[in-house]
């Protein structure tokens, strides 16, 4: 119910790409470096809305994040149940009251995928996001702000994501997972601090 | 041949070269029939070895994971991210397309990994973790004790999950896992070794100074069998075509190493065998100066061996490559026939008129070395020991066609004797070295005879010998390594020391795997980085798979359980309705060894499984990753508590091989014995008093030659003690030829070419790389020369008598 409507705004968008270049122009090579600059540290604010064909409403949930090139990425999830998701290359963990109630060593292809991948998407990574997906995306010339739509090359990472949007301006913003059953995962982010490696 | 009428042979003549052609030819359509079948070469070190004194369940283990095992080849591209993805692709492609492989296993597939979840999500309800069956049991006590609600901790975990970034998969599985227990599990049953799934490949990253290095994994499964000539053949051919394509390739697998020693063998016969050959020619045409002496000197061996071959295809399925080593070495002996007949006839150019072969003087002396050679190499064929038992059989049935190509065609072959090549600058010499050689009537030789027989007697005990396997490993320490290696890279488990289970029944059977779970995991946490692989990891006993089921029957979805608390905590009590309705679905569904033998999600663990045997069930537990060195000790409590000791057994293989090595070292040592004495007992009834003379030199050359290898550094092993059996069977014939010439110069002049030539053919040895080969020759190499310069002292009469 919720998916159509979107999907439906996509396509029209799609269209528009196609069609119109005098708003909206298609990335170049050049242009995605210029978008996904490396970043050492990046802090901020998040609002996350998980839509699940299953569920009437959505699960939403809000907190900070707080990404360290050393130390990986900090999701601190404050409503509506505080826990802690760190992500790292030594693996995965979740903290709940200082408990661990999840870990791995990123063992499981998905999760390994998706936490290297938001690792990636923090840092800037631009050459693991290559390696992983095709990009695609466009940059409206007047406010200076992007969309980026990565797909997935392989067989096996589609079965989980068939598409991962990322929206923003001078920073990251939004961020949509779309799983191929049609549940989705929104993330807006705001941005308070960060350190950017291009000097 | 018209030249044959022109001496006409007594008609008697002719019965041993009738009985010659018939046993040649009937030999010669055996082994035309045994090619035509075609013929597998076994090489590897092990199958020459008898079954460790195994139960016939580990005999049966030992089999059924030898089989599994072998068949396996590792592969390993390695390299930049981008760079190993494609050349792995491009490895798989062309291993699938050699038709070399039943199964290449790489890039996962996604239609296949969805089919895998799909089948692991019938395991729901039913396989539950140790901490999470822990947890609901806490859980359900805390309900039961108190009114207050305190919230789960599973309960509010699960949730955590769901909102976290990551937590994509499970919502898939909100009605059917909602509190994720069969995610819990999947990932405790999925080993992890560091590898994981990198752009659909098993891959290894692995952090190095120069950045990040990408192992792509590849798993081939042969088509052929790895000791198959023409199998191996093909795929080294293969594998060295995609060596120089694919960058960064490497691979182990038995079939490697089975390859590197037969092109070793083959290298080494065109190397040293070359070498030798040219030597024994040379030597042949120095002396008799004739090429037809060479034909005839080698004519027995040939067809000895011919007949060695046929007698050991019609009774061993499979012959030995160390088999034709040894064996052909022991026909080696064999060429003293041809020598002394031939030296004989030099000796007697024109054999007496009407004589049949039979009466010779030296063809009595061929007969009783050859029967008390085929005495002394038959006592190895009591030994229960396979390797040695083919040697035997192929040792003494060589000798016996020598013999009886000496016998049968030889006269036949000579009876129109080409002129006498001139000999005798070499028989002046030799009269000159004869008359100054010691002999052991002077007291002064024989006083250190004695002393040095005593000394190296005293010390025989001492001898340090060596019988772990290693010392025998044909293949080199790079190779071992680079196995090592890949095998940690790839995760490959070792099947050198594996624990064996058996039950009843197969209920049974899982019982007692999940009941070693537990000392297992304890075992891991006080050795990181080492794995376990076992049964247990993926299916659990019915048993216990329905105590799973029941204990959440009260306590995820009675009423009021964590399933409601869930649902209202989430927001979403809409999910309980359906989740209890699939949780009722499933009960009386566990998982039959059968549903997971015949799942994908096994594939990687099924060959733990060996199945029925003898009316028990078995598998076994072996492992993987950084293996302690004390691991067999570690395990001693586990291995020693009483309740386990009836199913629960520890195969420590390379233990059991040097047990046996050690065992047949020891009684290899009373065969050998026992063969002198034997050889003894025969020449005694022929010699009487002086039949120890014969005996003197081979025993004195061996128990020397003994302490001169240790003396040098070399570790003994059993191999070398076989080689004495080619040192006595060479230095009874000098005795036996020179006790019965009376040490003329011809048979002088025999013993010092048949000396020669085992020393070329066999010394020679002693410059193999393979192991085996190499203690043997020499072992060969010092005892010959030993025998040969101490069978005349015995032998020589006294100058004064």
């Amino acid at each position: 119910m919720i998916r159509s409507p979107r999907m439906l705004a996509c396509l029209v968008l799609l269209g528009a790409i196609a069609t119109s270049h005098s708003q909206a122009q298609s990335l170049s090579q050049a242009d995605l470096a210029r978008i996904l600059t490396p970043t050492d540290e990046l802090q901020g604010q998040f609002e996350q809305d998980k839509y699940l064909t299953i569920l009437p409403r959505p699960l939403h949930s809000s907190g900070q994040f707080h990404y360290q090139r050393q130390q990986g990425l900090e999701w601190i999830i404050e409503q509506p149940i505080a826990s802690k998701v760190m992500i790292s290359e030594h693996g995965i963990s979740q903290t709940q009251g200082g408990e661990v109630v999840w870990q791995s060593d990123a063992n499981s292809a998905q999760t390994a995928t998706v936490a290297n991948l938001l690792a990636a998407i923090f840092a800037g990574d631009l050459a693991t996001l290559q390696a992983t997906f095709a990009i695609t995306g466009i940059q409206v010339s007047e406010t200076n702000g992007w969309d980026l739509q990565l797909t997935p090359k392989s067989d096996v990472l589609m079965s989980f994501f068939s598409r991962i949007d990322m929206t923003g301006t001078t920073h990251l913003q939004g961020l949509t997972l779309h799983e191929p059953k049609g549940d989705r995962t929104e993330i807006r982010l705001e941005v308070s601090g960060d350190a950017s490696a291009a000097e | 041949m018209p030249a044959q009428l022109n001496k006409p042979l007594h008609p008697a003549s002719y019965r041993p070269l009738l009985a010659w052609l018939l046993l040649m030819a009937v030999a010669i359509v055996i082994l035309a029939w045994q090619f035509h079948r075609g013929i597998q070469f076994d090489t590897s070190i092990l199958s020459l070895l008898p079954d460790e004194h195994n139960s016939a369940a580990e005999s049966f283990a030992n089999n059924r994971i030898a089989s599994n095992a072998s068949q396996r080849l590792i592969l390993l591209v390695s390299g930049e991210r981008a760079s190993s993805l494609v050349a792995a692709e491009q490895l798989q492609t062309a291993l699938q397309d050699s038709g070399l492989f039943a199964r290449v296993e790489g890039k996962t597939d996604a239609t296949q990994l969805s089919q895998l979840l799909d089948q692991l999500s019938n395991w729901r309800y039913y396989h539950l973790t140790a901490v999470d069956r822990a947890k609901l049991q806490q859980s359900h006590q805390v309900q039961e004790s108190s009114l207050l609600q305190e919230p789960s901790l599973l309960v509010s975990a699960a949730i955590s999950r769901l909102y976290s970034p990551l937590g994509g998969a499970l919502t898939r599985h909100l009605v059917d896992d909602p509190l994720q227990l069969l995610d819990h599990w999947r990932e405790q049953a999925l080993p992890n070794q560091g590898i994981s799934l990198q752009d659909d490949w098993p891959t290894r990253v692995e952090p190095t100074p120069m950045g990040q290095h990408w192992h792509r994994i590849v798993l081939a499964e042969l088509n052929g069998s790895p000791f198959d000539m023409g199998y191996q053949r093909q795929l080294s051919e293969l594998l060295q075509r995609l060596n120089n394509t694919i960058h960064g390739l490497s691979y182990t697998g038995l079939i490697v190493h089975a390859t590197y020693g037969a092109n070793q063998a083959q290298h080494e016969i065109s190397t040293i065998g070359v070498v030798s050959l040219l030597g024994i020619v040379l030597l042949m045409l120095l002396v008799f100066r004739r090429p037809s002496y060479l034909l005839l000197v080698f004519m027995p061996l040939l067809f000895g061996c011919l007949l060695a071959m046929a007698t050991c295809l019609l009774i061993f399925d499979r012959v030995h490559i160390i088999t034709l080593a040894f064996g052909a070495s022991l026909v080696g002996v064999a060429i003293d026939y041809s020598l002394h007949f031939l030296c004989h006839r030099l000796e007697q150019p024109i054999p007496t008129p009407g004589t049949a072969a039979a009466r010779d003087p030296v063809t009595g002396a061929i007969t009783l070395g050859m029967l008390s050679s085929v005495l002394a190499y038959l006592a190895q064929a009591a030994a229960p020991f396979p390797g040695l038992q083919q040697m035997a059989v192929f040792s003494a049935a060589g000798l016996v066609g020598a013999w009886l190509t000496v016998m049968g065609l030889l006269p036949w072959l000579t009876r129109r004797m080409p002129a006498n090549p001139d000999l005798s600058w070499l028989l002046h010499r030799l009269a000159a070295i004869r008359s100054h050689w010691p002999r052991i009537h002077q007291p002064g030789v024989a006083i250190l005879l004695t002393l040095l027989a005593l000394l190296a007697l005293w010390q025989l005990p001492k001898l340090a010998f060596d019988d772990s396997l290693v010392r025998l490993q044909t293949s080199p320490v790079s190779l071992l390594q680079n196995d090592q290696r890949i095998n940690q890279l790839a995760g490959g488990a070792s099947w050198a020391r594996y624990l064996l289970l058996s039950g009843d029944s197969a209920e049974q059977l899982l019982q007692h795997s999940d009941a070693l779970r537990d000392p297992l995991e304890q075992l891991l946490s006080r050795n990181p980085g080492l794995h376990y692989h076992s049964v247990s990891q993926q299916l659990a006993s019915q048993q216990q798979q329905r105590a799973d089921y029941q204990q959440q029957v009260t306590t995820v979805y009675a009423s009021g359980g964590l399933l409601e608390q869930f649902a209202k905590q989430l927001g979403a009590v809409e999910i309980s309705r359906s989740a209890r309705a699939d949780f009722a679905n499933r009960a009386n569904l566990p998982i039959t060894p059968e549903h997971w033998l015949a799942s994908a999600f096994s594939a990687s663990s099924r060959h733990l499984w060996l199945g029925e045997f003898g009316g028990r069930f078995y598998a076994v537990v072996n492992f993987s990753g950084t293996v302690p060195a004390n691991l067999v000790e570690q395990l001693q409590p586990l291995l020693q508590d009483a309740h386990r000791s009836d199913w629960l057994q520890l195969v420590d293989r390379p233990a059991a091989i040097g047990k046996v090595l050690n065992h047949y070292r020891h009684n290899m040592g009373w065969w050998l014995a026992a063969a002198y004495a034997a050889v003894l007992l025969l020449l005694a009834l022929r010699y009487r008093l002086t039949a120890w003379r014969i005996l003197a030199g081979p025993a004195l050359a061996s128990v020397l030659t003994l302490n001169l290898l240790a003396l040098l550094g070399m570790q003994l092993t059993l191999f070398n003690l076989l080689a004495l059996l080619l040192v006595l069977g060479i230095g009874m014939d000098a005795g036996i030829f020179l006790l019965n010439s009376r040490n003329s110069l011809y048979t002088w002049l025999a013993v010092a070419m048949s000396a020669l030539t085992t020393l070329l053919a066999f010394g020679l040895l002693a410059l193999s790389q393979t192991p085996v080969l190499m203690y043997f020759g020499a072992t060969v190499l010092c005892g010959v020369i030993l025998v040969w310069l101490l069978t005349p002292v015995f032998t020589l009469e006294d100058q004064h008598a």
